[in-house]
């Protein structure tokens, strides 16, 4: 595969200043319908969110510039490799109730 | 006739000529904005709630989660969604009598593992399976390659010549199946591998020993067969690796609504009957106006190779992309509708109350789960699916579905009353189990009736078998000797329902670590499918690279004229399509 699981992704956890149900899903979409992009969550409710993404590729300017309209702002960040992505991923590291 | 004759197949002709006939027309009901926003105000809101239903869609335009309401008109069940270009309607279910017939037997099972940490309230922007979701995965599908044989018209998801060519690693499909069958509490235990074409890949074998390392009880080829009509060493090979059943596109009864395989279909069958497997399920893809008329006689074909056909599974027509109205009421077509259709076409053999909604064997599942320590669940959304059994009884020519001999609703019925008893199955002493046991079958053998049995076939052992002692084996003998009808209709943007991609039991493994519905993974292929596979595909100059011998043109198939005049003419062909029996009474 032409993938390289060694490339770093960057990680921004945002709070949001101004988010419904209706803009957190609209501005989801955007943001997911972006090949830069491997991760997005916006939750209106809590008003935080996620984004993980290619920053070599996608200027984070950019990216913060799209969600402009939710108010974000920045309140850690942390970087991620494509290869722990995966593997963060997996059935077996979120178990998430006991049966 | 327009045929796919000196050319490799697409359809496109094929599917112009049928559709410049059309039989009729779904009408699709006007509600206005204030009648649905009034409705919308007082619909059910929890899963199974009573019509009209108020659920959430997908805008098809701008592809906004959107509310949306289930309701019935005119004993049809519809949607409709206010989207921001204007309201749109589509047909949910052709039978609002089945609709809440199937809605009896809802059952929801927990997921209790994840891929995301999105919960789920963006659904379904969300996916991999997350949080809300709830079901495990029942089917896991692997998709191998995007390199196919063949170039339908409709298919925008094969790669053209300069594309880029997806094709994961042993590593990566490893990991895939590792993820799905570490699903907490209940892994996959069914994998089908699919494409494009998967056959086409080289170390196809490889992948299908790999499933059967991994712990897969059931391995499924989804393939459109053309590879195995011209290799029975590979057939034997597929076999021997363990897989099950070849889940084989066959789409109707003739050279027109059939043009992907019916030529080929002969030695298919005779390489699988060489080989001694894997099982064939034929897959129809169900259109209104296409192929609707030929239901009826797929399920006699089907009943005429039963040695080596295990069922029928069809599938009505799934419109993604943008599609106008006009057209989605010339082929829309849903679960009932198809049922009647096969009611209509079989004579009044198999009738709408002979079918059962796939979360049924939820119920069951957890009487075999009590027993055997096995965990089989089903838990779709009731309007996901439906199937049903049919034996046949050879003495008397004729055909018998499972309903006609086995109360099965009453049975299950029955099982739910024990519930409690049985759920502590494992703690019993072995007095109480044999005691509970012997109970359970002397009661089910209440439920079936010996008269209406098929003769020369002792169903009852079978069952017993299948029920009780819940392996596999005996499931093959019951499959071996009964024809299993299936239907599955998976959604588009129009009849797009939040409740039942929430509850979906197929998936697809991404190379991403995510795990993904079907309905959105090929529904918004921009988020999951095309997105994904993207970001994992060679560029067409690093696969020519990786694979100097390989061209283009070699994996595609050419279907000459001599080919199709040597089979028109052959006894295989004869045997396989003309000199068959008509169960149904289908040329009278």
């Amino acid at each position: 595969m032409s993938i390289n699981t060694e490339k770093r992704l960057t990680r921004l956890e945002l709070r949001f200043g101004n988010v419904d149900f209706e803009g957190a899903t609209v501005k989801q979409y955007e943001v997911l319908n972006d090949m830069r992009v491997w991760r997005a969550f916006i939750n209106a409710y809590t008003r935080k969110g996620f984004v993980i993404f290619d920053e070599e590729a996608l200027p984070r300017e950019e990216l913060l510039e799209k969600l402009a309209d939710l108010k974000p702002e920045v309140i850690s960040e942390r970087y991620v490799t494509i290869g722990e992505l995966v593997e963060s991923s997996m059935s077996w590291n979120n178990i998430i109730g006991k049966t | 006739m327009a045929q796919s004759v000196g050319e490799i197949p697409s359809g496109e002709k094929e599917f112009a000529e049928s559709t410049r006939r059309i039989r009729d027309i779904v009408q699709f009901p006007e509600i206005s904005e204030e009648e649905f926003e009034s409705l919308l105000k007082k619909a059910s809101r929890a899963y199974g709630g009573p019509l009209p239903h108020r659920t959430y869609s997908l805008c098809p335009e701008t592809r906004r989660v959107v509310p949306a309401l289930v309701w019935e008109n005119g004993g049809k069940v519809w949607i409709t969604k206010k989207c921001p270009e204007g309201m749109i309607t589509d047909l949910y279910y052709e039978s609002a009598e089945q609709y809440y017939r199937f809605q009896r037997w809802k059952f929801d099972f927990k997921l209790k593992s994840a891929n995301v940490e999105n919960t789920g309230v963006n659904c379904p922007l969300d996916c991999g399976l997350c949080a809300r979701h709830r079901s495990h995965t029942s089917l896991l599908n692997i998709v191998l390659t995007n390199r196919c044989n063949l170039s339908c018209w409709y298919c925008f998801f094969y790669a053209k010549e300069g594309q880029p060519i997806y094709e994961p690693t042993l590593e990566q499909i490893r990991q895939m199946l590792r993820n799905a069958k570490k699903e907490h509490p209940i892994g996959a235990n069914a994998v089908q591998f699919t494409g494009g074409e998967p056959t086409l890949r080289d170390d196809l074998i490889e992948i299908l020993k790999m499933a059967r390392e991994e712990g897969y009880d059931h391995v499924q080829l989804n393939t459109d067969g053309i590879k195995l009509a011209f290799d029975p060493e590979l057939v034997k090979k597929i076999r021997e690796a363990g897989t099950n059943t070849l889940y084989m596109s066959y789409d109707g009864m003739t050279p027109q609504t059939n043009w992907k395989n019916h030529w080929e279909i002969p030695l298919i069958f005779e390489n699988v009957r060489k080989a001694g497997g894997p099982g064939i399920v034929l897959v129809p893809t169900t259109i209104r106006n296409v192929n609707d008329h030929e239901l009826g006689a797929i399920i006699n074909f089907g009943l005429n190779h039963l040695d080596i056909v295990r069922g029928v599974n069809f599938q009505p027509i799934s419109l993604v992309g943008r599609v106008p109205k006009k057209e989605r009421q010339r082929f829309r077509i849903t679960i009932p509708g198809a049922i009647k259709r096969i009611e209509e076409q079989t004579n009044g053999t198999i009738e709408m109350d002979d079918w059962y909604p796939i979360p049924i064997a939820g119920h069951i599942a957890r009487f075999f789960e009590a027993f055997t320590g096995k965990h089989y669940y089903m838990t779709s959304h009731y309007c996901c699916g439906a199937a049903t059994y049919v034996f046949l009884d050879r003495e008397n020519k004729r055909v018998i579905p499972i309903s006609r001999f086995l109360d099965v609703e009453g049975f299950v019925e029955y099982l739910e009353s024990k519930a409690e008893e049985v759920e502590q199955w494992k703690s019993m002493s072995r007095l109480r189990k044999l005691k509970l046991g012997a109970e359970i079958f002397m009661k089910f053998r209440s439920f079936y009736d010996e008269k209406y049995a098929p003769k020369g076939l002792s169903v009852l052992e079978l069952i017993k078998n299948a029920f009780m002692h819940g392996n596999y084996d005996a499931l093959g003998q019951f499959h071996e000797n009964s024809l299993f009808l299936g239907m599955m209709h998976f959604m588009d943007e129009y009849n797009y329902d939040v409740e039942r991609v929430e509850r979906c039991v197929i998936h697809y493994a991404m190379p991403d670590g995510r795990i993904v519905p079907f309905c959105t993974f090929n529904v918004i292929p921009e988020l999951y499918r095309d997105k994904v596979q993207a970001q994992y595909s060679y560029s067409w100059e690093e696969w020519k690279a990786l694979h100097p011998d390989w061209e283009y043109k070699k994996d595609k198939y050419f279907r000459t004229k001599e080919f199709v005049e040597k089979m028109k003419n052959s006894e295989l062909y004869r045997k396989t399509y003309i000199d068959i029996e008509d169960y149904f009474g289908l040329a009278k």
